[in-house]
């Protein structure tokens, strides 16, 4: 039977959804907020999938599903929602092949990023590649599809969907169908929902992905009942370049520099061990560092051998041929920096050649790893500011991919992509694998399952 | 959009974004070789800028290049800017820059007044009415052909060098080829490996004729080294040489009109314009060279054949007259920064 579905969003789960419904024949409407320019939400940051596979082309070995399902359970801690959890690790095992046949070029070799050669195949051109290739699809399939259509309200009433009102040409429309999918993302972009939890410093807070994933959708199912997933009010947060916009800066604002340096605050004091050991939950962990400081501002400070050793970075470094000029040219204390600087350099044990097992321990903060003495001009410091990659509240849904309300489910109505991503990942973050929930879950809201 | 004439700092703002993001990799040699270099200058933007070819797949793949955003990238301009200044900077002799600057201009005036000379030489030389009843080699003989033709390929093979070791120490950071990245480089643009493009092909002229660009590019190039060779056989151009000469001359026509195509249909905001005048210009002077080389065997036995000889041969000495100071130049540029990237792959 041929239905009338209704998708809210426009990144890759949103699109994986549609493709499905039009495959059977379903007749589709999708609704993106952002410009046909900006489309595609957070899925055009993406590059790469991580799914359970045996040997194949893209990747560089296999990769169990008991592998998959350790690494996740690794970074959040738990699953929130284990029946979908599992059912996402299990499907995972499609998705390359199906991405394939809809026209997505996988990567034969990659470089760089040899630590994920063998759990996530990446494809060419990344994130708006992907999304753009979906759109082409999907109107070829017919999919009518409206740009800058906010949706305002959903209506909701005894566990059925019964209609949605949508932002068009800047006018209330109601729309009606008989299957709904929310894929509209999470709130990272919405200050006013973040201030929340953040208060004032918000201001200084850098939205790493689309200014257009405001949440609304989530917040009014939520303000229906639905039933929350995922941690509240946490986000993935990482250091990024404070001289970065505020918004749609994706991967490229990233600092990489900071196991190479010290990190300092305003106040020219350090506050945490740079060279923690663990290379994601290094990276993972400065946002949140960086959030707790005086104008959630602070600084990376490396010398001249550890150029190269790192990503480079979008923004030049700020440059000086002395720590007092340094200093001078970030605006901090230059007495309290070269003592510092002397301080770090002075009581640094290299237990052998490999700087990893270079520590500094005299400290009040210690530097556990990487303790290479900054001597060699020029030195390099880079602005650090918090920057949110994705926020993790999400709603519950079922192994159906039907919303779960308080007292029980949505009958028309399915979620899926950020908007759902708490289920399998209520914290915490794999590389890779937020596209591998949102193109499962999509895929599972537009019916893959006969239901 | 108004080009300035320094567009460095501006490839090096955009590139490093690019450096810190690396989502194009795969595409084409760029993304490659950006990837030796943490920090960029100067040099180094120049031979980045000369390994694109300016397919637009990295334009399309970008996430930054809306005017909304602030990063405002548009790469494959941007390094077409810069592309067109490292011909302004080692063009030799430097006198002829305004060359590059009205390339329409500069060639077509050359074409005009190239053509007008020889058929009013030949006029006065044997008389206005005889040119048609002449067998050619009274008018060519094999004794001028043969040293002219020498001559102009030395001068431009000369120039040429002249410009290459200029731009060669612009680029070259103290480093020297390798003879394996000799090989490679040339294996590279011989088999147009960057123009598959990672298995996408090019973005232009659109999405379902992803080698396109390729087939027509290719097309002008081995239907000119065909053509060339078989020149050489001058005065016996009828018969095999004859053959292989019309298919080459065919080969550039068919290529230099999908050439054209490709440029009147393209969209203009991801082109640096100064690139996009140079390469046109060009290409019409190759597709009127193509096009009178098709009339040679067309023409034979009929009164016409010497006017369409002696323009065409007309047109292919202004082809290589021009040369150093055309889009003629992209040949050697791009040359040497593959084999420079060739070169530092196997360095590492």
């Amino acid at each position: 039977m041929h239905q009338k579905v209704i998708i809210v969003g426009g990144g890759n789960a949103a699109l994986s959804g549609a493709i499905e419904c039009e495959e059977r024949g379903d007749d589709v409407t999708l609704f993106e907020t952002s410009t046909a320019a900006l489309r595609g939400g957070n899925s055009k940051y993406t590059r790469d999938i991580r799914y359970a596979h045996e040997e194949d082309e893209f990747t560089a070995g296999g990769y169990t599903k008991d592998e998959l399902r350790k690494d996740l359970l690794g970074v959040s801690g738990g699953f929130d929602n284990p029946e979908v959890a599992e059912l996402v690790i299990d499907r995972s095992q499609e998705m390359a092949e199906w991405m394939r046949k809809h026209n997505i070029t996988f990567k034969k070799e990659i470089r760089g990023t040899l630590s994920l050669s063998r759990t996530n195949a990446f494809f060419m051109g990344g994130g708006r590649v992907l999304v753009d290739t979906y759109y082409k699809l999907i109107k070829r399939l017919h999919v009518k599809i409206f740009y800058e259509a906010p949706i305002v309200s959903i209506s909701i009433a005894n566990g059925v969907v019964n209609g949605i009102t949508a932002m068009i040409d800047n006018r209330e429309k109601q729309f009606t169908a008989d299957r709904y999918i929310f894929a509209s993302g999470g709130y990272e972009a919405n200050k006013q929902w973040l201030s929340k939890f953040w208060g004032e410093s918000v201001k200084n807070i850098k939205i790493r992905g689309s200014r257009y994933n405001t949440g609304i959708p989530l917040r009014s199912l939520i303000e229906n009942g639905a039933l929350m997933c995922g941690s509240e009010k946490a986000g993935h947060m990482v250091a990024v370049d404070t001289r970065s916009p505020e918004f749609d800066a994706g991967i490229v604002s990233r600092i990489d520099a900071i196991p190479w340096g010290i990190v300092i605050n305003k106040n020219v004091e350090r506050f945490y061990d740079e060279g923690e050991d663990i290379w994601p939950k290094r990276y993972a962990i400065w946002g949140r560092l960086v959030a707790e400081q005086d104008s959630q501002l602070a600084y990376a400070i490396i010398d001249n051998k550890s150029i190269g050793k790192f990503m480079p970075t979008a923004y030049p470094s700020i440059d000086a041929y002395s720590i007092d000029e340094l200093a001078d040219n970030i605006g901090l204390k230059a007495q309290d920096l070269s003592h510092l600087i002397s301080d770090f350099n002075g009581g640094i044990v290299k237990k052998d050649d490999d700087v990893f097992n270079w520590s500094n321990h005299k400290l009040a903060i210690p530097k556990s790893h990487w303790a290479v003495p900054i001597n060699t001009p020029p030195y390099h410091a880079y602005p650090l500011s918090p920057g949110l990659t994705f926020t993790y509240q999400g709603i519950r849904i079922n192994r159906t991919g039907r919303v779960v309300l308080k007292d029980g489910e949505l009958e028309n109505g399915f979620a899926a992509g950020e908007i759902a991503s708490g289920n399998v990942l209520r914290s915490g973050y794999l590389a890779g694998f937020g596209l591998t929930i949102g193109t499962t879950l999509g895929r599972l809201a537009g019916g893959w399952e006969n239901d | 959009m108004i080009e300035g004439n320094n567009s460095t700092p501006e490839a090096i703002r955009q590139m490093s974004i690019c450096n810190a993001c690396r989502y194009c990799e795969g595409y084409c040699a760029v993304w490659d070789a950006i990837e030796f270099k943490p920090v960029l200058n100067k040099g180094y933007i120049s031979h980045l800028a000369n390994l694109c070819h300016d397919c637009r797949d990295c334009f399309y793949a970008c996430p930054y290049n809306d005017p909304d955003h602030e990063f405002k990238l548009n790469i494959p301009r941007v390094l077409g800017q810069v592309q067109v200044e490292t011909y302004y900077a080692n063009i030799r002799p430097k006198s002829m820059k305004f060359a590059l600057e009205r390339p329409i201009l500069f060639t077509s005036l050359s074409a005009f007044i190239a053509v007008i000379l020889v058929m009013v030489y030949s006029s006065l030389l044997f008389g206005l009415n005889k040119i048609s009843t002449l067998p050619m080699t009274t008018i060519i003989p094999v004794s001028l052909f043969k040293p002219a033709t020498i001559a102009i390929y030395l001068y431009t093979l000369v120039i040429w060098s002249w410009e290459a070791l200029s731009y060669w120490s612009e680029i070259n950071e103290g480093k020297r080829f390798t003879a394996s990245g000799v090989m490679r480089g040339v294996y590279d643009a011989f088999f147009y490996r960057n123009f598959l493009g990672g298995g996408t092909g090019c973005k232009v002229p659109g999405e379902n004729n992803k080698y396109f660009r390729l087939t027509a590019h290719s097309l002008v190039f081995f239907g000119f080294i065909v053509a060339l060779i078989s020149i050489s056989f001058y005065p016996n151009i009828f018969g095999y040489v004859g053959i292989t000469y019309f298919l080459g001359s065919l080969a550039i026509s068919i290529g230099t009109v999908a050439l054209i195509y490709i440029h009147i249909t393209e969209d203009r905001g991801s082109r640096s314009q100064k690139q996009s005048s140079l390469d046109y210009a060009f290409t019409v002077l190759l597709f009127f060279a193509g096009i009178t080389g098709l009339l040679i065997p067309i023409s034979t036995g009929t009164n016409w054949f010497n006017w369409n000889f002696l323009i065409h041969d007309a047109l292919i000495a202004v082809v290589f007259l021009i040369a150093p100071f055309s889009k003629f130049i992209h040949p050697v540029f791009r040359l040497i920064s593959l084999i420079k990237y060739r070169s530092d792959s196997y360095r590492l």
